[in-house]
């Protein structure tokens, strides 16, 4: 304590009177730093908490930090009488500390607000699931030359083998629609889910990374269709996207929807022209992004669920959560492996 | 699986008059994504010249002045090619005109130039040049075209060798083998473009029938449910004509030679796998049979196969000649000394050409598309074709067609229409006969009986078509998935709550942020030397059977390792930050469980400069945070008994402390998890520069208390006095032993304390620590005096120092 609290006192005050211009702040300074009951006064008066040994250092301490704030009041009363009123406001500004939620989060966020809107609630379902779960449920069954599309990781046992259970092998999702039959099979209908999770693929490059994250949704209820899977990704692709940007569903084939679709938004950049400034648009196909995708739940995996595909129908879709982040425009991230290096240059942008 | 187009073969098999443009359009938005629209080249700037003279330059022995004709006049062209002949037809790329520096790189716009001294307008050009790697013979060969085109020089290159037209590049989904060939797109292209499909007539009965020897096919039916065999002798084996290679390299296929072009050509126009056989190097009957363990087999790409019992070969009375459906053997493959041929056109079963093909290692284009799953009726139609051509080009004579499996009667798949079903899921009214329509233009014949009606689902969509929802899905792609109307569902919202870990897991994210934190974020997968370098186990990590490479070969047991990885990267740009880590942790649970996933907080203090500084900052945000969740932490080793004094000794040696928590103010403390400071060989293994702090915690168990809500106190009604008390202390006091000192004054006056300071500088020759308590002293019922303020203070203070 002692000179420290002094020393600190010092800078304190001399930095609650930058800026001042008028003369009634520099008296309200005065008072509370030099005044008979300022910060100053009152610290000194402390010496007689000190030992006897102590006190001369404090009170020379104590002196020149006196001299050093009265200085400072005649150099602010004089600055005062000459620029009365003037206050440099080309001054730049001092910012808060500010913390920084990374951009994956923010859109994690973003995505689950909006489904939220509709009514779909997100739970959370394992990252490492039984090859039940992330395929053979999914209408996939066993061998079927469909998984090599998913380019999956094992996990290993300790004799370096699959792990396998009663559920088949263990295996680290490659995509959040494991979520689905564990969904189902806890036997409350309807269903509106929400899974954004990290997947995992056997891939690498500056467009793929070995692990990512996907969200999922799932409706199943009475008389689901189609018209409702447009209606469900129109309502996001607008508010994620924009009011401006269309939709479009063209035919593809994935084992567990039928039918099954791609979904494209207009793009971004050239607005669904294709063309920017006369040049072909780099970013898109013919005015078209790829953003994922969808289907109506097939009726092999309601059945697989539980849920009767006669009186049941359900509409699905799943898309990669940085794909779909970095095609807003101002986050046209080329390099994808840059998003999780954690530069602090990087995260300090978002 | 993505297939090359060219618009002018599938014109032989529709018509329309939809421009490239439109129905590339159409294709995507009905049928099949069209993923570009190519082009062989840019042939701008070239022209078809004619070689009027050859002379020797006079500054480069390996260099010709050649003197071209191109149409309009003579030209100069200094070239290094080793084939040039007078008369010759060439390629010739005038200035302007772009190509491939030696075949390889950007194409690169020519300029008329100086070789070596001569002039030299353009270049002549062989065909790596142009991009067509796949013709270049000989690296120093230019491209003779004399046998491929009888155009006057100075004719476009593009146009005489038809190379300017269109292909499209189109994305065939795996569950339609169907459409990967020019027959089948081109039945696709006729229905989304209204055209007229003109493929229906391809013959395909048995051309001839006759006895050239045995053909026993020794095989349970599903393995090969349809085999015929053709002789062909008359054979005169050359290149193709320039029509069918052309074809065939815009379908992305090499020439070879007439009989294996043929066989290459129908796969791409049919979609039907063909093999040719030498019948001159066939000793006795032709068998197919499986293998028998142990045979082995010299395949076309010159390797030895062990082969196995599952493999179906066809063999002589030598041995195996080929593995079916897969690739043929070198020994009975087409050379130029080839006069007779035997050719195979057969359907094997696909799950068994999958298991073949992966049991050796061994791919093929014939291979990859019977594993999509073939049907036997398309066998003949592409033998006749087969056929055909070779008359046409090779000379070819048929002797005979024998049958080894007669094509199986394909079950007739019949599916129920549902018309109401249809209209429903689509959420649109369709008329009925709308919908046959769709039905019957891809194929499918309509029965109808009643009120019922009734689809016959055509052969080529047999494995594809078997339920009422897949007639749903090709009755709304062809009426247009961008015709049906956008509607929000209506329906009872779920009762589900949203899981409450993600609500917490969200909530926190953003304390921290706005505690001026900055979230890391990094991939769950590391390696055994970070895992090892932190002192855990790897036995209880969960370790990839199959990684990608040894860098990602564990699911990571813990966060920081990866944070304090990732600030050496950041170290040298920045002095200092405060982040965290919010994520999932993983550990091995043995066999017949998932792994145990954990949710685990991270909070790091890099480049902390003062210790203690960053500690009182990291505990001050578990404070900031735990009361708005209605937790409180501790830290520090625990005595099993919880009694009220605690520590036996806290630990300065370790640099580690335990971190405790329990709802507020009730409950039993449980273990959270750990504080470490990041000094001396933790530093230096992980590379930093400075010390650091790190905080470790489950996540799991703290969420499952947790509690938001508020806990209003009346403002008091009277002033409370803020007093400040400074005392003396030994310097191996810590501040707990303080603390709890205080808190053992039972005195209703006073209401809080704070440590402000704590001051052990030099200046104080005694050696002693000087604590300053900043004490809040004040009554519910009244105003205190100075006395009784005063007594307060006398109380604390006394309390503090006695020993």
């Amino acid at each position: 304590m002692g000179v420290e609290a002094l020393k600190k006192i010092q800078e304190e005050a001399l930095l609650a009177g930058l800026g001042i211009m008028d003369a009634r702040a520099v008296d309200e300074w005065r008072a509370e730093w030099l005044g008979r009951k300022g910060k100053l006064g009152m610290a000194l008066g402390l010496i007689s908490e000190l030992t006897a040994s102590e006190r001369p250092e404090f009170g020379k301490v104590g002196n020149l930090v006196k001299e050093t704030l009265e200085g400072r009041l005649v150099a602010m009363m004089s600055s005062v009488e000459s620029v009365e009123g003037q206050l440099d406001w080309s001054f730049p500004g001092v910012e808060p500390k500010v913390g920084h939620l990374h951009l994956t989060s923010q859109t994690i966020r973003e995505v689950q607000n909006i489904f939220s809107e509709l009514g779909f609630r997100r739970a959370r379902f394992p990252e490492v699931d039984w090859d039940y779960y992330a395929f053979e449920s999914l209408n996939m069954p066993k061998d079927h030359p469909a998984r090599d599309d998913w380019e999956t990781f094992f996990i290993a046992n300790d004799k370096g083998r699959i792990k396998t259970g009663a559920k088949g092998k263990q295996v680290l999702t490659p995509h959040t629609s494991n979520a689905q039959v564990r969904e189902m099979e806890r036997g409350e209908l309807p269903i509106r889910l929400i899974n954004i999770s990290k997947t995992y693929r056997r891939q690498s490059g500056p467009r793929h990374l070995p692990v990512f994250h996907q969200f999922e949704g799932l409706l199943i209820d009475e008389g689901v269709s189609i018209a409702n899977l447009k209606g469900v990704v129109d309502y996001f692709v607008k508010r994620f996207f924009g009011e401006g940007v269309q939709t479009r569903l063209r035919p593809h084939h994935f084992k567990f929807t039928e039918p099954s679709f791609e979904l494209d938004i207009s793009c971004v950049i050239c607005l669904g022209t294709g063309t920017v400034s006369g040049g072909k648009c780099r970013i898109c196909k013919g005015g078209w992004l790829e953003l994922g995708g969808a289907g109506m739940v097939h009726p092999n995996v309601l059945k697989a669920g539980g849920v009767n595909p006669k009186k049941y129908s359900g509409l699905a879709f799943g898309w990669g959560v940085e794909r779909t982040m970095i095609m807003r425009s101002g986050v046209n991230i080329t390099d994808i492996r840059t998003l999780y290096k954690n530069d602090l240059g990087f995260l300090e942008q978002f | 699986m993505n297939i090359l187009a060219p618009i002018s073969w599938l014109k032989e098999f529709c018509t329309t008059d939809f421009t490239t443009a439109e129905l590339a359009r159409e294709l995507s938005l009905r049928s099949m994504s069209v993923d570009q629209i190519l082009t062989m080249g840019d042939f701008t700037n070239m022209v078809v010249g004619v070689i009027e003279e050859v002379l020797a330059h006079p500054g480069a022995d390996r260099l010709r002045i050649v003197m071209v004709d191109i149409g309009e006049r003579v030209v100069q062209i200094v070239c290094g090619g080793s084939n040039l002949a007078v008369g010759a037809r060439v390629a010739v790329a005038l200035p302007g005109g772009k190509v491939k520096w030696h075949g390889e790189g950007e194409y690169i716009a020519l300029t008329a130039t100086k070789i070596r001294g001569e002039e030299s307008y353009g270049m002549i050009c062989a065909p790596a040049e142009l991009g067509l790697e796949k013709l270049q013979g000989n690296e120093h060969e230019i491209w003779d075209i004399s046998n491929l085109t009888s155009v006057v020089a100075g004719t476009n290159l593009g146009e005489a060798l038809g190379l300017n037209e269109e292909v499209l590049e189109i994305e065939v989904t795996s569950n339609r083998p169907d459409a990967m060939s020019m027959l089948g797109l081109a039945r696709e292209l006729a229905v989304v473009t209204d055209g007229k499909f003109m493929g229906s007539g391809l013959r395909s009965d048995i051309l001839s029938s006759g006895a050239m020897g045995e053909v026993s096919v020794i095989a349970p039916a599903k393995l090969c449910s349809s085999y015929y065999l053709a002789k062909l002798t008359g054979i005169k084996v050359q290149s193709s004509p320039w029509w069918l290679q052309k074809r065939l390299l815009q379908a992305g296929h090499r020439p070879i030679n007439n009989i294996v072009d043929v066989t290459n050509y129908v796969l791409h126009e049919l979609g039907q796998p063909l093999h040719a056989f030498d019948a001159q190097k066939i000793n006795g009957a032709l068998t197919v049979r499986p293998a028998v363990k142990g045979e082995t087999f010299q395949a076309l790409d010159k390797k030895t196969y062990k082969l196995s019992k599952n493999n179906l070969v066809i063999a002589d009375d030598d041995g195996v000649l080929a593995l079916g459906g897969v690739m043929g053997g070198l020994e009975s493959g087409i050379s130029d000394s080839t006069t007779e041929i035997y050719l195979e056109s057969a359907t094997f079963d696909q799950v068994n050409i999958r298991k073949t093909a992966r049991e050796h290692n061994l791919f093929s284009d014939s291979q990859s598309l019977f594993e999509k799953g073939l049907e036997p009726e398309g066998a003949k139609a592409g033998l006749n074709r087969a056929i055909k051509l070779l008359q046409e080009i090779a000379g070819a004579k048929l002797v005979a067609v024998q049958v080894g499996v007669q094509q199986a009667e394909g079950e007739k798949k019949i599916i129920p229409i549902k018309y109401k079903e249809i209209c429903k899921q689509l959420g649109v009214e369709i008329a009925e006969d709308q919908i046959d329509g769709y039905l019957k233009s891809l194929g499918f014949v309509v029965e109808k009986s009643g009120q019922q009606s009734k689809a016959v689902v055509p052969y080529w969509r047999r494995k594809d078509v078997t339920a009422p929802v897949d007639l749903s899905e090709e009755v709304a792609r062809i009426y247009g998935y961008h015709n049906l109307p956008s509607r929000l569902p209506v329906g009872r919202l779920t009762g589900r709550e949203t899981n409450r870990t993600l609500v917490w897991e969200q909530w926190l994210k953003e304390q921290l942020a706005k505690f001026g934190l900055t979230e890391f974020f990094s991939p769950s997968l590391t390696d055994l030397i970070t895992i090892e370098k932190a002192g855990i186990d790897p036995k209880t990590a969960v370790r990839l059977q199959n990684p990608l490479n040894l860098d990602l070969e564990y699911l990571r047991p813990a966060l920081w390792p990866g944070v304090l990885r990732d600030w050496e990267n950041n170290q040298n740009r920045y002095s200092e930050a405060q982040v965290f880590e919010l994520a999932r942790t993983h550990l091995d649970q043995g066999d017949d469980n998932l792994p145990l996933e954990e949710m685990k907080l991270c909070l790091g203090w890099m480049g902390a400069g003062r210790i203690e500084q960053a500690w009182r900052e990291i505990q001050g945000v578990m404070r900031a945070w735990g009361e708005r969740a209605g937790v409180e932490f501790r830290y520090g080793d625990f005595v099993t008994d919880q009694s009220g004094d605690h520590d036996q000794s806290v630990d300065q040696t370790t640099g580690q402390q335990e971190v405790w928590f329990r709802e507020k103010n009730q409950g039993e403390w449980q273990l959270a998890g750990l504080v470490q400071i990041i000094d001396g060989e933790l530093k230096t293994r992980f590379g930093l520069v400075k010390t650091a702090l790190i905080l470790e915690i489950n996540l799991e168990s703290i969420f499952a208390v947790a509690k938001q809500g508020y806990n209003y106190q009346p403002l008091p009604t009277y002033p409370m006095a803020v007093r400040d008390i400074t005392v003396d202390m030994g310097p191996e006091v810590v501040y707990r032993q303080l603390d709890e000192r205080i808190r053992s004054i039972k005195n209703e006056l006073l209401k809080k304390s704070d440590l402000i300071d704590s001051y052990r500088g030099k200046l104080r020759e005694s050696g002693l620590v000087s604590w300053t308590f900043r004490l809040t002293i004040g009554a519910d019922d009244r105003t205190l005096t100075t006395e009784e303020i005063n007594d307060v203070v006398r109380v604390v203070e006394t309390g503090l120092t006695k020993v």
